[in-house]
């Protein structure tokens, strides 16, 4: 099974790109639930195979009704360099693609501070009651501001100088750790997507 | 290859990185930018997600998001103040919304990217309260009116899903927001409000901590 999941998390990611595209195309265009329905069963064997059966089954359980949600968490599994190596071929400025991608990286770490922050809130008593913050609530946002910024510009700062010393503003070309190559299952997967979500619209 | 060749060579790639930072952002600064960018993206998860069950959602949750995110885009603006802050704030918000499939929004806000920096025209607007206030009131209001074109573009296929789902109350809500032009204005009207203020509140905010701080 190991190798199984190995070998799909190999996947192109153009290919993921495009599945989220069709994703939508179906979400826009196919009108009756049960079709719906195919369609988010088609994602999650695809997202079991990529080794996220958990995610997967916390789509189908909470998210049910977020097909392109579904879709979209393909590019958090994919490791940032691979991500990157594939958009680094798009004609996007470079400040911008570098942003995109520590913007979908840090979001989770953000979700765990915003949770150690709340935490610490708690702790010390600033929401004890929603009637509390309800009375408050300019002071409730100023308290939960002010540290996450902090606790945030420290991350950012960190980061910078990581990528710094490891050569992301040298001005020649880069090349990546990682192989963006298209592969048959590559093709096999996308040819999949494309026959169900056109099926699933005509019908 | 001479010592004297290694320290050549370092220059040159020193004044290339120098004329690169000038021309555009540092990677400290991406780091920065990238970082208040997530907080705000989450915010707006977060109100849009408690309020999506209300009939509140047209009216404050743009208004409402923008209020709190108002802090984290003048830090940015006050760190950097560089030309280009909101554009690239609007155009990763349309690459993120591409990503996932929406096309269409990308090429909306990339429009409303470049006429919110025509708005921040002028030296040193970034820094200037009053001008990013302006500017991030704009943004807001190009938002807010976002939610009208998604709307008007996907309408159909989005009652279709509705009345799927057995939703067909939540549709006529929104085709009755969406579909009167007092209800649109007083829907941006009141989020560009609410971003007005949220300005005044960072800006108190930043005065108080952040400047304190020499964070900003």
């Amino acid at each position: 099974m190991n190798k199984i999941i190995k070998f799909f998390r190999e996947v192109n990611v153009f290919v993921l790109f495009l599945i989220c595209i069709l994703t939508c195309v179906e979400v826009f265009f196919v009108s009756k639930m049960i079709y719906d329905i195919i369609y988010i069963f088609l994602l999650f064997i695809f997202m079991s195979l990529l080794g996220c059966i958990k995610t997967g089954i916390k789509f189908l359980l909470v998210y049910a009704i977020l097909p392109i949600a579904m879709a979209g968490a393909f590019i958090l599994e994919i490791p940032s360099g691979k991500v990157t190596e594939a958009l680094r071929k798009l004609p996007i400025p470079n400040e911008i693609l570098l942003t995109v991608i520590v913007v979908l990286r840090f979001i989770p770490t953000m979700i765990s501070e915003f949770s150690d922050v709340s935490t610490a809130m708690r702790t010390r008593g600033f929401l004890r009651s929603p009637f509390y913050v309800l009375l408050r609530p300019l002071r409730t946002i100023e308290y939960l501001i002010v540290p996450m910024v902090f606790r945030s510009l420290k991350i950012a700062d960190e980061l910078a100088a990581s990528c710094i010393v490891r050569g992301i503003e040298s001005p020649y070309k880069k090349n990546s750790y990682y192989l963006n190559k298209v592969r048959i299952l590559d093709i096999f997967i996308l040819l999949v997507f494309l026959i169900t979500t056109i099926i699933l619209v005509i019908l | 290859m001479k010592k004297k060749d290694y320290t050549i060579l370092d220059e040159m790639v020193e004044q290339k990185i120098k004329v690169k930072q000038k021309k555009g952002l540092s990677t400290r600064n991406i780091m920065v930018f990238a970082a208040m960018f997530a907080i705000s993206s989450i915010v707006l998860m977060v109100v849009g997600s408690i309020l999506a069950t209300t009939i509140f959602y047209y009216y404050l949750s743009a208004g409402i998001s923008m209020f709190i995110n108002a802090t984290f885009y003048l830090i940015v603006s006050n760190r950097i103040n560089k030309h280009g802050i909101l554009f690239l704030w609007t155009s990763i918000h349309g690459i993120i919304y591409a990503l996932q499939g929406y096309m269409f929004v990308l090429i909306y806000l990339i429009a409303l990217g470049a006429l919110c920096e025509i708005v921040m025209l002028g030296k040193d607007a970034y820094i200037n309260p009053i001008r990013s206030a302006i500017g991030w009131t704009f943004y807001t209001a190009g938002m807010t009116f976002s939610t009208v074109f998604i709307y008007w573009i996907a309408k159909n296929e989005l009652k279709m899903m509705m009345d799927e789902a057995g939703m067909s109350d939540t549709i006529t809500g929104a085709y009755k927001i969406l579909n009167s032009p007092i209800q649109i204005a007083i829907m941006i009207l009141i989020s560009a409000v609410l971003a007005l203020l949220g300005c005044v509140f960072a800006n108190n905010i930043l005065r108080r901590h952040f400047k304190k701080a020499k964070v900003v």
